[in-house]
């Protein structure tokens, strides 16, 4: 039978996408499989760390995709599409949130509360340097810390940031700059780790 | 892949850029001990492990679950899957195997009485060829046969004329006559007109085809075909020989 489905592992996205439209359940499988891990990892990362509302968000995701692959469109990448859209369900996210801190006691319970200098010369290791870059990249505006986990987590291109952001390159490398300088800022305290 | 500053920090050393590259670099890193700062966190960023985590398969289930509502799946019938193979909807109408075998069943079919016909005529012809030998053959057997009746009948015939006769003319005034008619009928013959021949004298010539050496009879040797008649068949014939000798 090899010879005569196609071989899926091999196609393109926008061709699993065209398959998914027609009903191929195994176009949906290996889009699946490409991206329901890189998704849901950049929703942890995006959601403070929420690992069941990263699970949702992937279902969601994905259900779009089943009901109304039309919305894809086939001349642009399914990467920078798929990223976008996660994007904005999490900027969607973001201002839900807003709403319910505004009429909560005021605490932001999903960042962590805490001096964070009193584990930085506790120990000096990676998993504390990765710690405290991601309490870092959480404390960034949202704008800057989204350009700068597409371009060093993800690893998109600027061309693509540009395409899922919908701003111009000079925006993605402006905010890169600005994301950059400040975590270098904060991190310079790991010297040791950085240079070891 | 385009290059931008933090490609340059990550790829070069401080001492390596040139004063493009430096200047470039300058609104990032002042000097050269941010600049190694700077290398430094985006080399430990970028060592991290970002594996993503598995989804949870329930997940997946409730997803297929979802698809499976929004594509029911067609009845499986057993010609689903050949049908799908010779009929694929994805594939533009030309390349569909379906179609592929019906042109060239077509284009067989169109060719095929052209082919044939040619075969057909040759044959059609030797067939011809055959059985105008045959015909051949045959009126010319039946031309002998007929030349031999029409002979004995006009010997039968000149029987009466011949009594009245003298010897010495007589035996002349038999043959001539049966002379020019067998020239009359090989004439015949070679136009392929059949005579019927009795059946008395049709045996009597099977058993004097040319080359019998039957010791009585009549022989004409005067013609291609020799052939005698039994004198005992004939005995008015033979009466009519023994008196004008």
């Amino acid at each position: 039978m090899r010879l005569i489905r196609p071989q899926y592992k091999t196609l393109s996205d926008e061709d699993l996408m065209i398959a998914i439209g027609k009903g191929d359940q195994r176009a949906f499988d290996e889009i699946y499989h490409r991206y329901s891990g890189p998704l849901l990892g950049y929703f942890i990362r995006m959601l403070w760390k929420d690992r069941e509302k990263a699970e949702d968000f992937v279902h969601d995701i994905f259900s779009k995709i089943v009901r109304k692959p039309e919305l894809f469109d086939p001349t642009r990448k399914f990467k920078t599409w798929v990223f976008s859209v996660a994007n904005n369900m999490c900027k969607n996210e973001y201002k839900k949130q807003e709403v319910r801190k505004n009429t909560s006691n005021g605490l932001d319970q999903h960042y962590a509360v805490g001096d964070s200098n009193t584990d930085v010369f506790s120990e000096v290791h990676e998993g504390f340097f990765r710690a405290e870059f991601e309490e870092c990249l959480a404390a960034l505006d949202e704008k800057h810390s989204e350009s700068f986990k597409l371009r060093h987590i993800e690893g998109l291109s600027i061309k693509e940031i540009a395409e899922v952001l919908e701003i111009s390159e000079g925006t993605v490398k402006s905010r890169l700059f600005y994301a950059t300088k400040y975590l270098a800022e904060s991190l310079k305290e790991f010297n040791p780790v950085i240079n070891r | 892949m385009e290059r931008d500053v933090m490609d340059l920090i990550k790829d070069k050393e401080f001492i390596e850029l040139t004063s493009a590259e430096r200047s470039e670099v300058n609104d990032l890193c002042a000097n050269e001990e941010e600049f190694n700062q700077m290398k430094a966190m985006l080399a430990s960023i970028g060592g991290l492990n970002w594996s993503n985590p598995t989804p949870r398969p329930e997940t997946k289930e409730r997803l297929d679950h979802l698809f499976q509502q929004t594509y029911p799946k067609a009845a499986p019938v057993w010609y689903n899957g050949a049908l799908a193979v010779v009929v694929p909807k994805d594939k533009p109408i030309y390349r569909q195997p379906l179609i592929q075998l019906a042109a060239v069943g077509l284009l067989f079919l169109m060719i095929y009485p052209i082919v044939n016909n040619s075969n057909e005529q040759n044959t059609q012809l030797a067939m011809v060829e055959k059985k105008e030998a045959a015909v051949k053959e045959k009126s010319v057997q039946n031309g002998q046969k007929a030349n031999t009746k029409d002979d004995l009948n006009e010997i039968s015939t000149s029987e009466s004329s011949a009594a009245t006769m003298e010897s010495g003319n007589s035996s002349e005034a038999v043959l001539s006559p049966t002379e020019s008619l067998v020239s009359a009928s090989a004439a015949s013959v070679s136009a392929g007109v059949a005579y019927a021949l009795p059946t008395t004298l049709a045996g009597a010539t099977a058993s004097t085809i040319p080359g019998s050496d039957h010791p009585d009879g009549i022989f004409r040797e005067d013609l291609a075909e020799v052939f005698s008649v039994p004198a005992s068949r004939e005995p008015e014939v033979f009466d009519l020989l023994t008196t004008s000798f």
